[in-house]
């Protein structure tokens, strides 16, 4: 197996997913590529104040 | 001759409440209607006929003692199979959950229960919301009610199907990345997603907590504003849920467009994306029409498409893989290929790419209502193009991403898809009527005076 699909197998043996058939392994290739190219329009220069839109709020239990 | 597909919710209700018309009549008449067409449509994963007749026949006793609920009140719907219904089983189309029975019904179930109307049984969805269309499942994927050789949207297509084709003019689906408004642009309804937290998702099957919304789809403006006013409201059981009353959603139908200011994002469908041309002609004769009826119009720009679709994609492909995680190691080969597919991704997104794209989120959030912030509404897009060949997998997922519908998932705005008309091959056209947080009122008031304008919504389609 070359060295990127074991690097990939191992990387998806680490995350669970240690059932896959060949095909659905293919499909994990895809996955990654897909998860790449996503993460790539986060942006990364966030204020520190910029708080996630699900911060949590105590007073709601209230 | 009462011709009962053809009835909408408001007429139903007014002849229901006269008794004028039988809840059982009226039900029997939509069963044989189904069976004499759904076998070209699976709009049904499950039909509940013998619920539905005895519902029926309980609102037909209720009506005729004077005990009359409301305008649901013996009227079939739709539930697309993510929604539980105590007793029935909630399979969200999928092997994985073929034998899962519900023990309590979902809060919108409780609602149109509790409201007299008639359960016609659970419809076809995509997989667990997100894989379809699917030729690998258990059952059948929908097929549009104006040809059945092309996808009617999803994920919530039975539901699309089921209002198009007058086998019930009420049906619930979810939206999470267009799901309600994908059906309802590809079947020429009307599909509201909601402000976020404006309907109860308890007893909805999750596929992202925080980009969930629960929504009614109709054949007209006014029977979606009535659906929505039995479902909203707070429900302290569902973490999401908004603490902000629920005003009369048709309360404003008939006000007109006159003054009100509509911000187009042509950018969208012009530039981010270049729509199909009828799709952008149907638009720009809308935006006329409203002209016409004295609302101004102004292009507004929220930047670009991109950043709020993919923050979508983060944020839902994250949570969704939490919650089939433990499924996809144990069994992946259950799914169907496209879900499975499209959820894995999420395997490989790490804690500071979600808490990341959250932040950008409430960034993009404040970004958009401060773009609203000068007009009332706005209208762009809902699909880039009409309807694919369904048996064409490349295509359809070639036109998977051309929609700008899951901003206002990432925003938690109030969305419409709304029919522009039809495509020269007969399938339907559609746009997309934005509001600020909790201003349904407007989305309808505009939505409906568009329609007034237009016969979109009284066209049937031929069933053969």
């Amino acid at each position: 197996m070359p060295d990127d699909q074991a690097e990939l197998k191992r990387e998806i043996e680490r995350a669970g997913l240690t059932h896959l058939t060949d095909q659905q392994l293919a499909q994990a290739a895809k996955a990654k590529a897909a998860a790449v190219q996503l993460v790539q329009r986060i942006p990364r220069d966030l204020h520190m104040y910029d708080e996630p839109a699900h911060t949590f709020r105590a007073s709601e239990e209230v | 001759m009462t011709d009962y597909a053809d009835l909408t919710i408001a007429e139903a209700a007014d002849r229901i409440r006269n008794k004028e018309i039988s809840p059982v009549e009226y039900t029997q008449a939509l069963i044989g209607h189904i069976d004499a067409h759904d076998a070209k449509f699976n709009a049904f994963l499950r039909q509940t006929p013998d619920i539905a007749l005895q519902e029926a026949k309980q609102a037909e006793a209720d009506i005729q003692s004077g005990a009359w609920r409301g305008p649901l009140h013996g009227v079939p719907y739709g539930l697309k199979d993510i929604i539980d219904v105590d007793g029935i089983p909630t399979t969200a189309h999928s092997a994985i959950l073929a034998d899962n029975l519900a023990r309590t019904d979902a809060f919108v179930t409780t609602r149109l229960k509790a409201a007299g109307a008639v359960l016609l049984g659970k419809m076809a969805t995509h997989e667990f919301a997100i894989g379809g269309p699917s030729f690998d499942l258990p059952w059948p994927p929908a097929r549009n009610a104006w040809n059945r050789d092309y996808f009617p949207g999803g994920s919530s297509s039975g539901s699309g199907v089921a209002v198009a084709a007058g086998f019930m003019p009420a049906a619930l689906g979810t939206d999470t990345g267009g799901s309600v408004r994908n059906p309802a642009s590809m079947c020429g309804i009307v599909g509201m997603k909601a402000t976020y937290g404006r309907v109860s998702r308890r007893g909805v099957l999750p596929l992202s907590y925080s980009l969930d919304h629960v929504g009614p789809m109709t054949r007209t403006v006014t029977d979606n504003a009535i659906l929505l006013n039995l479902i909203a409201g707070h429900d302290p059981e569902d973490p999401g849920s908004a603490r902000v009353a629920a005003p009369d959603f048709t309360a404003d139908l008939d006000k007109g467009v006159n003054g009100l200011k509509i911000g187009v994002i042509r950018r969208f469908y012009r530039q981010d994306f270049e729509a199909d041309p009828e799709i952008t002609q149907g638009i720009e004769d809308a935006l006329r029409i409203l002209a016409d009826q004295g609302a101004e119009i102004h292009e507004i720009d929220p930047g670009p498409i991109a950043d709020y679709a993919s923050m979508n994609r983060v944020i839902l492909l994250s949570e969704a893989y939490a919650i089939h995680e433990q499924w996809l190691r144990e069994r992946p080969g259950d799914y169907g290929d496209l879900a499975r597919e499209r959820i894995m991704p999420g395997a490989f997104l790490r804690a500071v790419d979600y808490v990341n794209a959250m932040r950008q989120r409430a960034i993009l959030r404040r970004k958009f209502n401060d773009c609203l912030e000068p007009v009332d509404v706005a209208i762009t897009a809902s699909s880039m193009d009409p309807a694919c060949p369904i048996e064409d997998a490349e295509h359809c997922e070639r036109n998977y991403g051309r929609q700008a519908r899951a901003p206002f998932n990432l925003t938690g705005s109030p969305a419409l898809a709304m029919p522009t008309g039809f495509a020269s091959t007969g399938l339907p056209l559609s746009m997309q009527i934005i509001g600020k947080p909790f201003d349904e009122l407007t989305v309808y008031r505009v939505a409906r005076a568009y329609e007034r304008a237009t016969d979109w919504t009284s066209q049937r389609p031929d069933l053969g």
